[in-house]
Order: structure tokens, then sequence, then C-alpha cells
């Protein structure tokens, strides 16, 4: 048995001129990060532009999940590029801020406000 | 206080099979959705350290998981087989030289979400409390 909030870790992504979109899912949990990790490096680096991370349906990110991210800033950065946060829910928007990463990556209340 | 156990090899998806039931055991006391959040996101902290730093990922070594839930607070204690580490050797994720490193902040979100974090004399073992508030 597992709780309601325990669906498996899933990542989209859209391109868009100028944008690319990548809407994480699910739990990124333990044993999800570094799959994560090799996924988010992949495609940061290969966007160009800016690079905005939905996380309106991630219900779960541990500290390897949030490794993910810097992993992927570092190297959007290296590419001259901008990572953003959009839309995270309460709970993981308060392991952002906990962690303090809200000064590394702007965080945005929505994808609308991100992508512009 | 009485404990369930679980033991299991060094290995990041076959720890997290304790999850399951911790997480039920929180529900079936009436523990809130954060506090649910909060026991899970520490627990998967402390059994990523065990395993990446405390074993070293060696499969050959085991992490024993001890938890007793009560409607007043949980009890989580997580032991690995390695030779321990000084809490106070820990550098701060969130100063400046630190804040871009991927790795280095399961010890702080453990602290920060839960009511009470502690080792052993040898840092092989935490214990995890959060009350039911």
């Amino acid at each position: 048995m597992d709780t309601p909030h325990s669906g498996p870790l899933t990542i989209r992504v859209t391109q868009a001129p100028a944008v690319s979109i990548i809407r994480l899912g699910g739990m990124a949990t333990i044993d999800e990060a570094e799959r994560l990790t090799a996924e988010l490096r992949r495609i940061a680096g290969e966007a160009c532009g800016r690079l905005v991370v939905d996380l309106t349906d991630l219900e779960f990110i541990c500290s390897m999940g949030l490794g993910a991210l810097i992993v992927a800033h570092i190297v959007s950065q290296r590419r001259r590029c901008e990572l953003v946060l959009a839309a995270p829910q309460p709970a993981i928007r308060d392991v952002l801020f906990t962690t303090r990463l809200d000064k590394i990556f702007p965080v945005y209340a929505d994808v609308k406000a991100a992508v512009s | 206080m009485k404990f369930s156990t679980l033991v299991t090899k060094s290995d990041l998806a076959a720890a997290r099979k304790v999850e399951p039931l911790v997480m039920a055991e929180l529900e079936r006391h009436g523990y809130s959705e954060e506090a649910v959040f909060a026991v899970r996101l520490a627990l998967e902290e402390a059994l990523a350290n065990a395993i990446n730093h405390g074993n070293a990922r060696d499969a050959s070594k085991a992490v024993r998981v001890d938890y007793h839930i009560d409607p007043r607070r949980a009890v989580i204690r997580v032991s690995d087989e390695g030779p321990g580490f000084s809490r106070g050797s820990v550098p701060d994720p969130t100063a400046p030289e630190n804040i871009e490193k991927p790795c280095g902040r399961g010890i702080m979100l453990m602290e920060a979400y839960m009511n009470e974090v502690r080792w052993n004399r040898d840092g092989n073992c935490v214990e995890l409390i959060k009350k039911n508030e």
C-alpha cells in the first residue's frame, strides 16, 4: 500500500521558439534522482534560450532531486541560458525556500509568467 | 516503545520499500498531510545518507530501519554499517560557497522538517522524531 501522492516520476519536454518547458510530475525520490539528473543534464545541454521547469505536478522532491535541478542550472549557465522554476506546489516551494535555492533559481507562480 | 524493524541492502530502490509501511502507519494514526510529507522527506534523506555515505554503496552492507509510530509521535532510526561521521564536520549548504553544489542538503532537510534529529555516538545511526501536532 502506498499513499495517494506516490506517482512515479514523469519528465515531459515541450519545445517552443527560445524556450523549452520541462514538466515534472509525480515523485522525485532517491531512486529516481540519477535518472532525473541524467535527463535534465541532457535537456539543458541541448536547449537553446530559456529553460522552464514546470513543477505543477511534482508532488515530492528529495535533496538528490534538488541536486538534479542544480546540475541542470550549471549546464544552462555554461550555455548562457537561464533555468527557471514554475508553479511549485506549497510543499515543494517550502523545500526550495528551506534550502535557499530560491536564491539561485527564479521561482514563478505559473508557467505563463516563467515563459514570458 | 515497541519498534518494527526492516533490514535492507544498500540499494536506493530496495531501501524505499520501508516507506509505504511507515506512511501507512502515519495515516492510520491521523498525521497531517504536511507531517507525512515531512517524515517521507526525512526518511528518504536518512536512507540516502546511510547508503551513499555510510555504506558507500557497498552492496554487502545493510541498512536497518527501526520505527515506532503512535498517535503522539513517530520515531524512526536508520542505521548503517559505515564508520560514522561528526555532524559538526558537515558544511552549511546555504553558505555562498556551497549554494550551487548539487549535494549536501540532506541533513539540513532532516533537521528542518523533524522535531528532533540526533545521532548515536559513532555517527552511524540517526534518530528522527516527528510529533503529531
